[in-house]
C-alpha cells in the first residue's frame, strides 16, 4: 500500500509540532525515521493513524484520505504499536493478541477457524506462543513489546507504524525483531515506518531513512545516502564513522559525541 | 492447558476458553435462580422451599403465603435483581470506559446525580404530572448530566486524565450530595422522609409498580453493555489503542454514557442510592474469570443479581431492625474490598 503524506502541519495548542511535512512510502518500504526527543517523529505517526487531525495537510492510503476513511478501515490498512502498552487490566497474552482481529469484525473471513490462524502466525513470528496464556501484567517489558506487535500483526495490516519497537528488548530480541520488520516487508509487502533512535540498528536495517529536524523533514532518502556523517552530526551533534561490512552487506556505525561541536 | 506450539493447540485453546467461559456463564445464571428461590423462603412468613414451589404452582392453597410470595416477596427480589445486575454491569463499564479500576457510579457522582434528580422530583412533585415517570426519569436524566460533566472535566484535547476524572467524580458527587441536603433542609417533613429514605438505598418499598418502571430502562442499558464487551475490552487499553485497533472510541463513550444513566437512572428510581456493588462486583468476579468482558458482563449481571438478592434478605432479616439495603452494601463492602485489595493485589494489578 502506498502512503503519501503530504504538507502535513500538527500543532498541540497552537504550539506547532510538525511543519510542512511531505514523503511518500511505497509498498514493501521499511522507512526509519529518526530525530532528537520533541522532532515530532511520535506525532507523525499519530498523524498518519489518524489519531491527531493534522492542522492542515493530507495523509492518503493508495489514493485515498485517511480523514474520509472510518476508524475500522484505517485499522484494516494501519496498524500502530505505541510506545507503552497501556492494558490496566489483566488479560492473556491471547485475548490481548486477538484484539487485534477486532477491525475485521463485519468481514466474511471473521470466522474462529480464520482467526486463530492469523493470531498462530502473529504469535508464532512475533515469538509470543511461549506465554500466551500467562497475564499480561506477569511479562517483562520486552516480552510485553512483543504481544504489542503480535496484536498489530493480526489486524493483517498493510502499513505498520513502529514506535520505538526495540525499546526494552535484549539485543538478541532486536535483532530477531529487525528481521521480522524486513521480513514482513519483503515476503507479504508491508510498509513499515519506523520510529527509533537506534540509529545503528536503522542503519543496518531500513530501506530508507527519514531525519525529522526542527519540527521538518531535514533529509529522506536512501539509507546509504543519509547516514552521513555530515547530516547524523546536523541532527543529533554526534560524530560518527560510517563503514560498509561486506560480510553481512550492511553499514555500520561508529557512533561518539564531539561536544565541542554541541550547539548552545 | 500446556504451552501452545502449533495451530491446533491455539484452536484447542479456543475451545477450551469457550467452554470454560460457557460453563462459567451458565453456572452463575443457575445460582442466580437457585439463590433467588432459596431466598423466597426468607421472611416473617415462614415458607419452605417446598411450600413455595407448591404455593407457585398451585399445589399448595395458602392464600397468605400466596400473597407474600407473588406480591410481596418476588417483586422485590426481582427489583434486588435488576438494581444488582445494574449497578454491576454499570460499574464494570465504567472501569473499562475509563481506563480505571477505582470507576463506578457512586464513586464517579452519578448516583448522587441521579438521587438529587429523583429527589428533585418529589420535593416538586413533578409525579402529580409526568406521572411515575417522573422520578426515574429525572433520575436518568441526572444521572446523563452528571457522567457528561464529569468526563467534560477530565477529558482533554489530548486525552483522559484518571486521576482528574476521579476528582472530578468526587466533586461531582459532593456538590449533588450537598443540593440533596438542602432540599432536605427546606421541603415538607414527609417529603424529606422520602428523600432520606432514597439516599440510604433500600427495597423496603419496592413491589410490582417499581418493577416495571425500571425493568425496560434496566434491561435495555444491560442490554447495551451485553453488545458492547469486544469494544469494551479494547478501549480498557486506552483510547489510542482503542481508536488504533478501529474502535470508534467518541461513538462508544456516547453509547456507554447513555448505557449507565438508563441502568443506573433505573435503578436508583426504585432503591435510591446504594453503595460499593457497582465498585465490588466487578473486582471479585475479575478475579474469579478474568478481565475478558465476553464472560466477565453476564457474569455481572447473574453475579450482580446474586450479590444484591443476599445482601437485600441480610438487610431485612439479619437484624431486629429492618436496615436499609445500602447501609449494609457500604458496611460490608468498604471493609471488604479493603481486604481484596490487600490480599490479592498482585493478582489485580500485577
Amino acid at each position: 500500500m502506498k502512503l503519501e503524506v503530504e504538507s502535513l502541519e500538527f500543532s498541540y495548542y497552537k504550539h506547532p509540532v510538525l511543519k510542512s511535512v511531505s514523503f511518500a512510502a511505497d509498498v514493501g518500504e521499511v522507512v526509519g525515521i529518526i530525530g532528537q526527543n520533541g522532532c515530532g517523529k511520535t506525532t507523525l505517526l499519530k498523524c498518519i493513524n489518524s489519531l491527531h487531525s493534522p492542522t492542515s495537510g493530507e495523509v492518503r492510503l493508495d489514493g485515498v484520505p485517511v480523514g474520509a476513511m472510518s476508524k475500522k478501515d484505517i485499522a484494516r490498512k494501519v496498524a500502530f504499536v505505541t510506545q507503552s502498552a497501556g492494558m490496566t487490566f489483566p488479560f492473556s497474552v491471547f485475548d490481548t493478541i486477538m484484539m487485534g482481529r477486532y477491525p475485521w469484525t463485519d468481514f466474511e473471513s471473521n470466522t474462529r477457524e480464520h482467526n486463530a490462524d492469523v493470531v498462530y502466525r502473529a504469535m508464532r513470528d512475533s515469538g509470543t506462543l511461549p506465554f500466551a496464556d500467562r497475564q499480561i501484567n506477569e511479562l517483562s517489558g520486552g516480552e510485553m513489546r512483543r504481544v504489542m506487535i503480535a496484536r498489530a500483526l493480526a489486524q493483517e495490516p498493510e502499513i505498520l507504524l513502529l514506535d520505538e519497537p526495540t525499546l526494552h528488548l535484549d539485543i538478541s530480541h532486536q535483532f530477531d525483531l529487525m528481521e521480522l520488520i524486513n521480513k514482513l516487508a519483503k515476503d507479504k509487502g508491508i510498509t513499515i515506518l519506523i520510529v527509533t533512535h537506534d540509529i545503528v540498528l536503522a542503519a543496518r536495517y531500513c530501506s530508507r531513512i527519514m531525519i525529522l529536524k526542527d519540527k521538518e523533514v531535514y533529509r529522506i532518502g536512501e539509507t546509504e545516502k543519509i547516514m552521513l556523517a555530515d547530516n547524523l552530526r546536523d541532527a543529533f551533534f554526534i560524530e560518527t564513522d560510517v563503514t560498509r561490512d561486506e560480510r553481512f552487506g550492511i553499514n555500520v556505525l561508529i557512533v561518539g559525541k564531539d561536544r565541542s561541536s554541541e550547539k548552545e | 492447558m500446556d504451552e501452545i506450539k502449533c495451530l491446533d493447540d491455539v484452536k484447542e485453546y479456543q475451545r477450551h476458553k469457550c467452554r470454560r467461559n460457557a460453563f462459567m456463564i451458565s453456572g452463575s445464571a443457575v445460582g442466580l435462580v437457585a439463590v433467588f428461590f432459596v431466598m423466597l423462603t426468607v421472611g416473617n412468613y415462614d415458607l419452605s422451599v417446598g411450600e413455595v414451589f407448591g404455593i407457585l404452582f398451585g399445589s399448595i392453597s395458602d392464600d397468605t403465603g400466596e400473597y407474600v410470595l407473588k406480591d410481596v416477596r418476588i417483586p422485590r427480589l426481582l427489583c434486588a435483581i435488576l438494581v444488582g445486575a445494574a449497578l454491576s454491569t454499570s460499574g464494570l463499564s465504567m472501569q473499562s470506559l475509563f481506563k480505571n479500576p477505582m470507576a463506578s457510579p457512586s464513586v464517579l457522582g452519578i448516583s448522587s446525580g441521579a438521587a438529587f434528580g429523583a429527589a428533585l422530583a418529589m420535593a416538586f412533585g413533578a409525579g402529580s404530572v409526568l406521572g411515575s415517570f417522573a422520578i426515574p426519569g429525572m433520575a436518568f436524566l441526572f444521572c446523563f448530566i452528571t457522567m457528561g460533566a464529569v468526563y467534560m472535566i477530565a477529558r482533554t484535547k489530548y486525552g483522559l486524565a484518571s486521576v482528574t476524572l476521579l476528582l472530578a467524580g468526587i466533586a461531582m458527587g459532593a456538590f449533588f450530595s450537598g443540593l440533596v441536603s438542602l432540599m432536605q433542609y427546606i421541603v415538607r417533613d414527609d417529603v424529606l422522609a422520602s428523600i432520606v429514605y432514597w439516599t440510604m438505598g433500600s427495597f423496603n418499598n419496592c413491589g410490582w409498580t417499581s418493577f416495571r418502571l425500571a425493568v425496560i430502562p434496566i434491561i435495555a442499558g444491560i442490554l447495551i453493555f451485553l453488545f458492547s464487551t469486544r469494544e469494551l475490552n479494547i478501549v480498557s487499553a486506552g483510547e489510542d489503542q482503542a481508536s488504533n485497533m478501529g474502535v470508534n472510541v467518541k461513538r462508544l463513550r456516547i453509547v456507554i454514557i447513555v448505557a449507565t444513566s438508563l441502568a443506573v437512572g433505573g435503578s436508583v428510581a426504585i432503591s435510591g442510592v446504594i453503595g460499593f456493588v457497582g465498585l465490588i462486583v466487578p473486582h471479585i468476579f475479575r478475579m474469579i474469570v478474568g478481565p475478558n468482558h465476553a464472560v466477565l458482563m453476564p457474569i455481572c449481571v447473574f453475579g450482580g443479581g446474586i450479590f444484591m438478592v443476599v445482601m437485600d434478605t441480610v438487610a431485612k432479616s439479619a437484624f431486629d431492625i429492618i436496615l436499609p439495603v445500602g447501609v449494609l452494601t457500604s458496611l460490608i463492602g468498604a471493609p471488604f474490598f479493603i481486604y481484596i485489595m490487600r490480599a490479592r493485589k498482585k493478582e489485580l494489578w500485577g
